[in-house]
């Protein structure tokens, strides 16, 4: 996360850059996920990342709403993969945002 | 699933796409027009449609010069779950289109596009959806994020697959128009229409 945030600058970030930064969030993102499933005994070893999603909302208090993060996390990459919208600094923001909150509720859950 | 070849989940791969092709025509088909249409070699096609006659959920029957033409025995017991799971591609168009339908606020447009739309994916796609937000509303307003989510549960639960849902704003349309990356290319070529403006009209429109 420390690197998405260093490659992407909220408040001025560089297009050459910001791609790369918010492909980093993501990752972020799922690593924290991956951190979270201690609750479960078991981690998505699946390719696809949404596959995290059905595990994360078997975790109860929080499952439910780190699932829809991290969907949304997904999505926004992939529609910035794609090319359907500028990775801006406001949606870098919002990505950095999904992302610190998986980071969150990783670190709640490892100290649960 | 598989949404190239749906009803792989139940059937061969050889009974899927023949009895796929009968269910869509009350014609005759000769054996020659069953595998090109079905996609199967000759002799492929003929082994399994020697086996569904047999079963007697094909009927066949002389036409003339050694030609034997092939109809599905719409009477069979089998033939009605046979009919559904061939339309299993179809369905899925259906229940996306009624989802969508019911939506409030409505997406100023919304289609299926990749894989999924080209049919050539396999299990372990996801199904991607494009949905054009209109203008005023937020992407986090949470009426529209509840139908987002909603629509995504929907997909997983209906096939197996996840939704990708491309949750773009009408107001990304005139870069998307002006900039035209690859994937608007491959939305106009290959997307199927579940509910608002046309594609051929989505991009050109907001350009002008």
């Amino acid at each position: 996360m420390e690197v998405a945030e260093l490659a992407g600058d909220e408040s001025a970030p560089d297009p050459d850059f910001t791609s790369a930064a918010a492909a980093l969030t993501v990752l972020a993102g799922i690593a924290a996920d991956a951190a979270c499933c201690k609750a479960l005994g078991k981690r998505s070893r699946s390719d696809n990342h949404h596959d995290a999603e059905v595990l994360l909302r078997q975790i109860d208090p929080g499952g439910r709403e780190a699932a829809l993060a991290l969907r949304k996390l997904i999505s926004q990459k992939d529609d910035a993969h794609y090319g359907f919208y500028d990775v801006t600094a406001s949606n870098l923001k919002k990505l950095h945002r999904q992302a610190r909150h998986l980071i969150a509720f990783a670190n709640d859950i490892l100290t649960r | 699933m598989n949404l190239s070849a749906p009803s792989s989940i139940l059937l061969s791969t050889a009974d899927g796409p023949i009895l796929g092709v009968l269910a869509g025509t009350t014609r005759a088909l000769s054996g020659r027009e069953v595998a090109r249409l079905s996609g199967l070699s000759a002799n492929g096609a003929w082994k399994a449609l020697r086996r569904l006659v047999e079963h007697g959920l094909v009927s066949a029957e002389a036409a003339g010069a050694g030609t034997v033409v092939y109809t599905l025995n719409r009477d069979h017991l089998a033939a009605q779950p046979a009919m559904v799971l061939a339309r299993l591609r179809a369905t899925l168009l259906e229940r996306l289109r009624t989802a969508i339908d019911a939506w409030h606020p409505a997406p100023l447009h919304a289609s299926l596009f990749g894989s999924a739309a080209r049919s050539d994916g396999d299990t372990a796609s996801d199904i991607d959806l494009l949905v054009i937000r209109p203008r005023g509303i937020h992407e986090d307003d949470p009426a529209w994020r509840a139908q987002i989510e909603s629509l995504a549960d929907d997909v997983l639960r209906w096939t197996g697959n996840h939704a990708g849902i491309a949750d773009v704003g009408e107001g990304d349309l005139k870069r998307l128009s002006r900039d035209r990356p690859p994937i608007v290319e491959e939305v106009e070529r290959d997307a199927i229409l579940l509910a608002g403006t046309p594609v051929d009209n989505l991009f050109a429109r907001s350009s002008s």
